[in-house]
């Protein structure tokens, strides 16, 4: 339920940039700049809040563990909704990602993601999509691209119905399809999946 | 995609306390040879990992290969070995060197491939090297592959078998298992039966019949290098009604990729009808369906006794030659039977034990 209560980031950034500047609070992530906030357009008609040219920052006690820019963000309060394109994140590895840790940081880019909330029962269930193609490269090497995937806050699970494909020191791989899970515990490639491991180096 | 994963749960959720693990590296396990090593490349229709249990799991027209080996099944489990490595340098620096939990471990792609198990209709080729069974044990480290169980029907193998196959240059030979030493091309099968492909066809004009010749034993050792196969331990090769057993047996095969000869020693019994002969050699000669035997032979039929410096025996015809026979015969055991010519340098016995009356043969 923290996971969930948390929610995305990006979401939890522009909730508290709507709100902290009024409240004093500090909040466990926060919206330190955003280079212009304007009217909404006709484009972004229905949002609530629309930020242009935003950088994020995510701190845990006390440090910064990601960081997180976009060309444009929309938010909107109903279903928590909100839109962010051309997003460029650096993830840092460090107690809240203990799995980044073999991997060092991690920028990510994708073109658009939407974000919303569903009701599902008593639970909220935090969705996010990436969507016009999303990729993730490691400091180690590790490389990967997905045309779209989905991000399920209260499962875990991330899942795409679009090729993806990965790899890094050793290892290429390509699936039709994935669906892998942030703990590490589930990680699937189908409709087609292939793959290369390289023996190591320093071997013969 | 992993890392993708694990980048999305920071940027999208709370922060998550892992389990302890070993920080891992992707690599294939070392080998010992490096004709063997090179990437495996591997397709399937799915592909699945299990972190904790060190999985992953292929499902579907699975293929997998490296270094001019193929495997093909239904579905394949990959072992996989945590190896300790070094965290990638992060921003963290200093400080992540203070005491901290184990980073959670990262399916699959950090670890070496030690074994895969493929099941279900099993094809395996290396070379010109073809072999079918049911199940199979690819062993990175050792670059070993073990191929067992039957193999099913195929246009190759059309009428299947109850064990795995191998077919080897023309040969084809079966066994309970079937070892295939991928650094070296050697290949050791258990229980191995194999019918040589030349005893299949007729004689000799298409005078005599086929008659297949099938070959046992315990253990078969094929030495690609030297192309021969060494069978050993209760060797048997059958012909019709001819049988002939020793503790070792070596098939050398010609250019063509046929066996043409067998060659049996360490002591050999051949039994045909009441026909008895032993030797320390025999050569099975598939092309002219002829047994030598050498090393102090002796035939015995029907209490007649025969020794020579070497007795040839014609498979198709019955007939025996001998050089520097010396013979033992009970001429009453031989009435009404006839001599055919002598083979030129040798003194002869036809199918019915007719031997020189006496002692000394020509040559």
């Amino acid at each position: 339920m923290r996971r969930h209560s948390k929610r995305a980031l990006l979401a939890a950034a522009v909730v508290a940039c709507a709100g902290c500047t009024t409240s004093g609070r500090q909040p466990s992530s926060a919206a330190r700049h955003a280079s212009s906030i304007a009217a909404a357009d006709a484009g972004v008609a229905a949002a609530d809040l629309v930020l242009r040219d935003a950088q994020l920052v995510r701190l845990s006690l006390g440090k910064t563990i990601a960081v997180a820019r976009a060309d444009e963000l929309l938010y909107r309060r109903a279903g928590g909704q909100f839109e962010a394109r051309n997003v460029r994140a650096t993830l840092l590895p460090g107690p809240q990602a203990h799995a980044l840790e073999s991997f060092g940081a991690v920028e990510v880019k994708a073109e658009l993601l939407v974000g919303e909330e569903l009701q599902d029962g008593a639970h909220t269930t935090a969705i996010t999509r990436g969507e016009g193609g999303v990729s993730a490269r490691a400091a180690r090497g590790d490389w990967a691209h997905g045309e779209s995937v989905v991000w399920n806050g209260k499962s875990g699970l991330l899942v795409s119905d679009a090729p993806v494909t990965l790899s890094g020191p050793n290892y290429s791989m390509r699936g039709g399809s994935l669906k892998a899970s942030a703990d590490g515990q589930q990680f699937e490639l189908g409709h087609g999946a292939q793959g290369t491991l390289s023996r190591s180096q320093g071997t013969r | 995609m992993i890392a993708l994963v694990a980048a999305f749960a920071p940027l999208f959720a709370a922060p998550a306390v892992g389990t302890a693990h070993k920080a891992t590296t992707l690599q294939t396990a070392p080998s010992a040879v490096a004709s063997s090593a090179g990437p495996i490349e591997w397709h399937a229709d799915k592909m699945r990992m299990e972190s904790r249990a060190h999985h992953v799991f292929l499902d579907g027209d699975v293929h997998i290969s490296r270094a001019g080996l193929l495997i093909l099944g239904e579905r394949a489990v990959a072992d996989l070995v945590a190896q300790e490595a070094a965290p990638a340098q992060s921003a963290t620096g200093a400080a992540a060197k203070k005491t901290r939990p184990d980073p959670v471990a990262i399916p699959g792609l950090g670890e070496q491939v030690q074994r895969f198990v493929i099941d279900g209709a099993v094809h395996v080729e290396k070379g010109a090297r073809r072999a079918d069974g049911d199940h199979a044990v690819y062993d990175a480290p050792a670059q070993t592959l073990t191929l067992s169980g039957a193999a099913r029907k195929s246009a190759e193998l059309p009428e299947g078998s109850p064990q795995p196959v191998l077919r080897d240059e023309k040969e084809t030979l079966s066994g309970e298992t079937i070892l295939m030493h991928l650094d070296s091309d050697e290949v050791e099968v258990a229980q191995p039966h194999l019918t040589l492909l030349r005893s299949q066809a007729p004689g000799a004009a298409g005078s005599a019949p086929a008659v297949p010749a099938r070959v046992e034993a315990r253990t078969l050792l094929i030495d690609q290098e030297k192309h021969v196969m060494r069978f050993r331990d209760q060797v048997v090769l059958h012909r019709g009604d001819l049988t002939v057993t020793g503790p070792r047996m070596i098939a050398r095969s010609s250019g063509d990729g046929e066996i043409d000869v067998l060659e049996m020693n360490g002591g050999v019994q051949l039994r045909r009808g009441e026909r008895r002969a032993t030797g320390r050699n025999a050569v099975y000669d598939a092309k002219k369906r002829t047994v030598v035997l050498t090393g102090e032979p002796r035939l015995y039929d029907r209490g007649d006794e025969m020794t020579a410096e070497r007795i040839e025996m014609s498979l198709d015809t019955d007939e025996v030659w001998g050089d520097r026979v010396h013979a033992h015969m009970h001429a009453d055991a031989h009435q009404g039977e006839t001599m055919p010519a002598p083979k030129a340098g040798t003194a002869g016995a036809n199918a019915k034990g007719t031997t020189p009356t006496s002692s000394g043969g020509a040559k």
